[in-house]
């Protein structure tokens, strides 16, 4: 776990980086002298940040420098990493899909989709599910609660 | 005090829909529960979205009987096959699974839903008379009180990171930063906008939840999805007799009191009062009585304590809006889209909706005992719906949830960057709760403490001069320092 933590640590301190850059570019108006200031509160976390990062490599770095190959714990398993992009893959793809065709069918879609990738092999569940669930979803929001859902740039 | 609850009945006995709605989120919540990786947050967040139409009665009716019911759900796989749905149900896997081996499972299943119903009931009576009194007191609050109480409030990350607080403070401060996106609330100075409108008023709170909550939790069974099978077992036996339930109702009792208070504790959620009561009951068996082998007080303690910790951890939230766990986050978000702010004001400004959710819980817990014993064979089919038609599901509520808030496509974008960063952080060994802790109290924090500044022309020395301020800010670092002598003896447990 040492090495993962070290990372993690390093990932925090660019972070931080990150929002000290961008704060240097916030306005302060002069009529805040009392109130610290619009960026100072990010900045101030930013610091935190740091500090604490620096402490768990601080807190971690003797373990891992003498942690044993078999011993380190792994952040992913093979293949974890792939399954679990192909199914980010499939959800983003169904958003931007709903932008244009709307939700009922970008979610059949995605449902379909990702009963393939799961390998079921079930036909009755093949059918029934990607339409059951998107229209008793849609029917819910839109009908019962009036929430609109979209209806698709191809279909406005 | 029962006057409150009285009227609170009658308003909730006068809508229909109030009462249809709680049968469906207890139901909901026990499924949901019993699915071992979905959690009640999980399901609350999920369930928010659907809120967004309805009355504030009828929102709290869904949220609070989901929270009460998912609680009690996790029991059921923690009995029946040995892995608790929720964390909250560790403890009773060590009896409820061992009388489950016996040939014995309908009667701890019986005794889980008694013991949960009667510890919930229990502990919405001590809400009732504990909270109005804490929120009178917090009508003496100004600036400096309220950015104190917030300071507390996000100490509580230290608490909930027990495993490794520093990752836990890490965290929170990335959850405060995600906070100060958007207008600042003094000055309304754009800050990490990027010219988006959409980020003027900040990261929306559904759309970051159900990304932390809901989709890391999917990829996770996304990584299991072809590799392990559950096997489930069947419920074939009797339930509990009325002379067992006399024996264990003391236990009951004293658990549910033990876990209310524990409840009422921010940071200390149901699963530390389950293990609690667990301890304690143990600790007074008779010398017949084997913990471990299927002592049916074995079961009683933790369920009693964890159901009693949900009236527990309403307390701070109602009057000092303070969550006691990542639940009752959910439910300090979900009063805040409904526009009430919790605390002092909402006990004299809105007491129709307080004594509405007194009687919610009360009705909650009841109906979760009536629908528990009733249905303990029907739950249990709700394991064997595979994860493969369950995600898809969720995930396509993630997006509608995520969307419904502003009808905003980036809303849903939003959610699935948040998706990344929960099932990286999850990875990683770092939790999710302490960001939407800061997310929450991170405003409340900072325009409190710009306002006081404003209030002191600049002076500092309201931290150190105002005993309320004071007292928080101790209780803030006595959580922390706490907290980390915790989490030294358990390392040394560990090691040794």
């Amino acid at each position: 776990m040492a090495r993962i933590n070290i990372i993690v640590a390093l990932f925090f301190i660019l972070f931080a980086a990150l929002v000290l850059v961008l704060s240097a570019g916030i306005p302060v108006s002069e009529s805040q002298p009392l109130t610290m200031g619009t960026p100072m509160f990010p900045r101030m976390l930013s610091y935190g940040i740091i500090v604490l990062s620096t402490i768990l490599i601080a807190t971690n770095f003797h373990e891992a420098r003498t942690e044993k190959k078999e011993d380190r714990k792994k952040m992913f398993e093979p293949g974890n990493l792939k399954m679990v992009g192909i199914g980010l893959l499939i959800l983003f793809l169904s958003v931007v899909l709903m932008v244009f065709l709307g939700f009922i069918i970008a979610m059949v879609a995605m449902n379909v989709a990702f009963l393939f990738y799961f390998k079921v092999k079930n036909k009755v569940v093949l059918i029934v599910e990607p339409i059951v669930a998107p229209l008793l979803i849609y029917f819910m929001f839109q009908n019962v609660l009036n929430i609109p859902l979209p209806s698709g740039l191809l279909f406005y | 005090m029962f006057s409150n609850l009285m009227q609170g009945l009658m308003s909730v006995f006068s809508n229909p829909m109030v009462f249809l709605l709680m049968i469906f989120g207890v139901v909901s919540g026990i499924t949901i529960g019993a699915l071992p990786g979905l959690t009640s947050t999980m399901a609350m967040a999920v369930l928010l979205p659907v809120t967004f139409g309805m009355e504030a009665k009828m929102s709290f009716a869904l949220l609070l009987s989901v929270y009460c019911g998912a609680i009690y759900g996790g029991s059921i796989t923690a009995i029946l096959i040995n892995t608790p749905g929720t964390p909250s149900a560790a403890a009773t896997t060590f009896d409820g699974y061992a009388l489950a081996q016996r040939g014995q499972a309908g009667k701890a299943l019986a005794t889980s839903t008694l013991s949960s119903s009667i510890g919930g009931v229990i502990s919405v009576l001590l809400l009732i008379t504990i909270a109005p009194i804490l929120a009178k007191f917090t009508l003496r609050f100004a600036a400096p009180e309220f950015f104190a109480l917030a300071v507390f409030g996000l100490s509580i990350i230290a608490s909930i990171s027990n495993k490794n607080i520093v990752k836990g403070l890490m965290a929170g401060f990335f959850g405060l930063i995600i906070a100060s996106i958007g207008l600042d609330p003094i000055s309304a100075i754009p800050r990490f906008t990027f010219g988006r409108t959409e980020l003027l008023s900040g990261v929306a709170f559904i759309p970051l939840m159900v990304g932390l909550f809901a989709l890391p939790q999917c990829f996770v069974e996304m990584e299991s999805m072809f590799k392990e099978k559950t096997i489930l077992k069947g419920v074939h036996s009797k339930l509990i007799n009325f002379k067992e339930f006399l024996s264990i109702l003391p236990t009951i009792i004293k658990s549910a009191l033990m876990g209310a208070f524990i409840g009422a504790v921010p940071g200390a959620g149901g699963d530390i009062a389950a293990f609690t009561a667990y301890n304690e009951a143990k600790r007074n068996a008779k010398k017949d009585e084997r913990f471990g082998t299927g002592e049916l007080k074995g079961i009683a303690a933790p369920e009693a304590a964890n159901n009693a910790s949900t009236g527990g951890a309403m307390i701070p939230l109602l009057s000092l809006a303070v969550p006691g766990d990542s639940n009752t986050a959910v439910l300090l978000g979900g009063l805040i889209i409904m526009g009430l702010q919790p605390g002092p004001l909402l006990f004299t400004q809105q007491s129709d909706i307080v004594n509405s959710i007194f009687a919610i819980m009360l009705l909650a817990n009841i109906f979760m005992g009536i629908i528990g014993l009733a249905g303990i064979r029907f739950f249990v089919k709700a394991l064997s719906v595979p994860k493969q038609i369950i995600v898809p599901v969720v995930l396509t509520l993630s997006v509608v949830g995520s969307y419904s808030m502003n009808n905003s496509i980036f809303d849903v974008f939003v959610t699935i960057v948040f998706g990344i960063i929960g099932y990286l952080m999850l990875k990683a060994d770092v939790i999710v709760s302490p960001i939407v802790l800061a997310v929450i109290l991170g405003p409340m924090a900072e325009t409190n403490y710009r306002r006081a500044l404003i209030m002191f022309d600049g002076d500092m020395s309201f931290l150190y001069n105002r005993p309320i301020t004071v007292v928080f800010l101790a209780l803030a670092i006595f959580t922390i320092v706490s907290s980390l002598f915790k989490q030294k003896l358990f390392k040394r447990g560990v090691s040794r």
